[in-house]
């Protein structure tokens, strides 16, 4: 069997690699996708949906996420490459490093701007008439087809019009069928504005670094694509990580009650006690002694869950709390009160009446507490104690630019690429959860 | 109130042990001693001599949880040259003798089949009872295993007094043919009641952070001094901010829920939500470059005490009330409006009073009450200083010394300020049950 499989992979070129936080992905996906299924069917859903489709910004908000979840789960299939001279396979990659190539490939010796044609660092070279001297050198991969680097605003003026010209084609391409086919107009602008930025981003990043590269050469771009899948797991997984024991515990306090209230409540005020990020940092500190040494991807992608589940561990409490809160109201509504007499069991009522009519909580405070993490991961990574250094975050990003602030010029671009990413996950983000909370349940107000 | 007061302050209390148990198991339960030692001392070339010296330095040598007045008289570890020691004891009492492997990197566990022999021998042998492993003339087949084995004995009172020394000259042989194993000879010294409980890990290095006892961090600084140096650099930058935000985001809120329904008011909660999406880092780092980099007007980082604070601490503060600008405003709005869909400001728009006198006068002093309990919570937390803003600033107040203490992986004093941190929390809780009656009578605490 083991060597059937392995000559399948040597025939396709590639070996599937599934790591342990790939799994918690697709199991997400998989729960995700038939609760909506379910909660679909049901009235009030369907009323909520209406209600945040209606809402211009909060689609549009949804759209973006979406782009932001593509990049993410491209980056989520791995692999290795499998031939016959390496039969265990290269270096583990995802689909997204196969599609980003031109820019793994081209990476420069250190710093340089971006649309730079020189490095920003000065080197001693040599002149064809044999001279020393001390200069910028020319990029090896970015504005090499320029003979004269000062034409290099013309060219950049030229390329933006292909890609304009080729992103029209296809966005208005688009646009008409979205037209045609009765959706909302919003979302064929929305389409076309979309495949204008990857146009662009195509026909300039084939020759220029767009966001410029980062201290060992790589390019900025490509660090930052991969860090949406760090950001994109710390806001999910850590909030559903938890979840299933946030409603068990939630709902056993609420509607069993006695001792096990007791005992739930107690447990939960005293880890509410403990500042979180101190809480977190003496986790991270614990398990760091701990770690052991294997493949970097691998080893980082388990500090990954680590961090996940030590942060849904602080963010649990908040979760259950409100499920207990609705609990009690619930136990006291008609239909459960007839349940209840009617002899249905109290794991029946628990499973069938109650779990469902918490789940509006868990979705709101998925949402709202998701921007958070994305934030938080940029602070524990600034701490020390955040995602493996190895691994693309955003944190580990501006930890890194930080370091080269004094410099002079400043180096701003890495600064800069994870500014805008990360504005442009978390506004998203935001507005689509304050939607959200509105159309479901307008009274949880939160900070 | 006061019996409410005192009711709140025991319920506490297990609140506080649960921390404390919950860090406990946290620092000295997932990893053990030894490890942390190692941690410490380097992973490589560290032997088990320092490995034990370290425990003692930091009372972790001690049991867990009860200590039953066992003390370590001495070890011997059986080497080609030497394999035997001896030990003068106090004579009469219990004994043990366990067999470990010794804490260490390089350690190798025995052979299966190896012989390997453990002889004890008294320089009165009368007076030795040995337990039935022990064969005659005190041998002992050690099993070739690496576990830890513990073989506890007696020595029996002195038979006639004054004739022979009551103490005793103990010697143990440990025959095996490679240095993997130690013997460790102890002794049970008799011990008072309460040092039973107080004489262990959990009570030094845990509970007695409940009084505020933390001990000293690794660099061999009084940890509770060097908080109290802290605190007031920490308070130059959070009161300020604590005060002065508060003022600005009721200002601006007010004046968002003046407009609302208009663009006004839509596009505030737009810029709200943009400045929350930022992550504070960029404030920090965008405050640094712009006001101090390129714009000179205050140093970039830096601290000093008196009215040379103002320089230094203008920045901070500033960054600080930027950054949480648009989370406040957002929620003290909904409160307000809240506040301004109620009967009472319907009745004094009734009475025909001007709309600015309805909402600065009358919602604006209801609206306070549930504003002012939602920031009494964060106010134990001033004295905690702020995390980034202080590593950031280089001021040396209580955040700085928590980043440090991080990095350095000092645990004694990241186990403080946990401590200290869940104190100061239960204090806030505490603190707003009590301003809840205080500005609103019908609060009844029962």
């Amino acid at each position: 069997m083991g060597s059937l499989l392995q000559s399948l992979w040597l025939a396709l070129g590639f070996q599937p690699v599934i790591l342990w936080s790939d799994i918690l992905i697709y199991l997400l996906l998989g729960c995700g996708g038939t609760w909506l299924v379910f909660a679909l069917r049901r009235e009030d859903w369907q009323v909520a949906l209406r209600q945040v489709t209606a809402n211009r910004v909060a689609m549009i908000s949804f759209c973006i996420l979406g782009c932001y979840a593509a990049i993410g789960f491209l980056d989520t299939l791995h692999f290795r490459v499998v031939s016959a001279s390496t039969p265990n396979g290269e270096g583990i990659q995802s689909v997204l490093d196969r599609l980003s190539a031109p820019l793994v490939e081209r990476t420069e010796k250190t710093y340089s701007a971006p649309f730079a044609t020189h490095l920003f660092a000065k080197e001693t070279m040599q002149t064809p008439d044999g001279r020393q001297i001390r200069d910028f050198p020319r990029l090896q991969h970015a504005g090499t087809h320029l003979l004269n680097p000062d034409d290099k605003w013309s060219d950049i003026g030229k390329r933006l019009l292909i890609g304009l010209g080729w992103g029209l084609g296809i966005g208005a391409g688009l646009l008409l069928v979205i037209v045609w086919l009765g959706h909302r107009l919003w979302f064929g602008v929305f389409l076309l504005v979309a495949t204008l930025v990857v146009t662009e981003t195509v026909v300039l990043g084939q020759s220029y670094h767009i966001f410029g590269t980062d201290k060992t050469g790589q390019d900025v771009l490509y660090l930052t694509l991969k860090s949406v899948r760090t950001g994109l797991i710390i806001g999910t997984l850590t909030t559903l990580i938890v979840t299933p024991f946030a409603i068990l515990c939630g709902i056993l306090a609420g509607y069993v009650g006695g001792w096990i209230d007791d005992v739930i409540q107690y447990v939960y005020s005293t880890l509410d006690s403990i500042p979180e990020i101190l809480l977190i940092a003496a986790a991270m500190l614990i398990f760091q002694v701990g770690l052991r040494e294997e493949e970097t991807i691998i080893s980082a992608d388990k500090r990954l869950i680590y961090l996940c589940v030590i942060m849904g561990i602080t963010s649990w409490t908040g979760l259950c709390r409100l499920i207990r809160a609705e609990v009690l109201k619930l136990r006291e509504i008609e239909y459960v009160q007839a349940a209840d007499a009617f002899g249905v069991s109290r794991g029946r009522i628990m499973l069938q009446h109650l779990v469902p009519n918490v789940m509006h909580i868990v979705l709101i405070s998925t949402v709202l507490r998701f921007s958070g993490l994305v934030l938080a991961e940029a602070v524990l990574a600034y701490v020390g104690i955040g995602v493996d250094p190895s691994m693309q975050s955003w944190g580990n990003m501006i930890n890194q630019a930080r370091l080269e602030l004094a410099r002079d010029p400043v180096v701003w671009w890495n600064l800069f690429a994870a500014f805008v990413f990360m504005l442009g996950l978390v506004l998203p983000a935001n507005l689509f959860g304050d939607a959200v909370r509105d159309a479901l349940d307008p009274r949880l107000r939160t900070r | 109130m006061i019996a409410y007061i005192v009711r709140r302050c025991l319920y506490a209390i297990p609140i506080l042990i649960g921390v404390n148990v919950i860090v406990f198991l946290l620092f000295f339960f997932v990893n053990s001693p030894d490890d942390m030692a190692r941690t410490h001392l380097g992973q490589k070339r560290v032997t088990p001599e320092q490995i034990d010296q370290w425990k003692r330095e930091h009372s972790l040598d001690l049991p867990y949880f009860y200590n039953a007045g066992w003390r370590r008289i001495g070890a011997i570890v059986a080497t080609k040259a030497e394999n035997t020691a001896e030990f003068l004891t106090a004579g009469e009492g219990n004994y043990a003798l366990t067999i470990e492997t010794p804490p260490g990197p390089k350690t190798v566990p025995p052979r299966v089949g190896q012989a390997r022999t453990v002889r004890i021998e008294s320089s009165q042998p009368e007076r030795l009872i040995l337990p039935a492993e022990f064969a005659a003339q005190g041998n002992l087949n050690l099993p070739a295993t690496a576990t830890t084995q513990r073989f506890a004995f007696r020595i029996a009172p002195a038979q006639t007094a004054g004739q022979t020394p009551p103490t005793i000259r103990l010697t143990l042989t440990v025959e095996a043919p490679a240095p993997t194993q130690r013997a460790v000879l102890a002794y049970q010294a008799p011990i008072a009641l309460l040092s039973r409980f107080t004489d262990t890990v959990f009570f030094q290095r845990s509970l007695r952070m409940l009084f505020f006892q933390y001990g000293k961090s690794d660099d061999g600084k009084i940890i509770s001094e060097e908080i109290f140096h802290r605190i007031v650099p920490s308070l130059t930058i959070t009161l300020p901010a604590f005060l002065l935000a508060l003022l600005i985001d009721v200002f601006f809120a007010m004046i968002v829920a003046v407009y609302r329904g208009t663009y006004v008011d839509y596009w505030s909660i737009i810029l709200c939500v943009l400045l929350m999406s930022i992550s504070g880092l960029f404030y920090i780092i965008g405050g640094q470059a712009i006001f101090a980099k390129t714009l000179r007007l205050v140093p970039i980082s830096g601290f000093d005490y008196g009215s040379h604070a103002l320089k230094f601490a203008l920045l901070p503060v500033l960054i600080s009330i930027v950054s949480g600008l648009g989370g406040s405003v957002r929620f003290y709005r909904t409160i307000f409006l809240e506040e301004i869909s109620k009967d009472y400001v319907r009745t004094a728009r009734a009475k025909g009073l001007p709309e600015r006198r309805v909402l600065f006068v009358h919602a604006l002093k209801n609206a306070m009450i549930p504003i002012l309990t939602s920031v009494v919570v964060s106010l134990p937390f001033l004295f905690a200083g702020s995390l980034l803003l202080e590593s950031f600033f280089a001021i040396p107040g209580m955040g700085s010394y928590m980043i440090d203490a991080i990095q350095r992986q000092d645990f004694a004093v990241v186990q403080a300020m946990v401590s200290l941190g869940s104190f100061l929390y239960v204090v806030g809780l505490l603190m707003t049950d009590i301003s809840y009656t205080l500005v609103d009578p019908r609060v009844r605490l029962e």
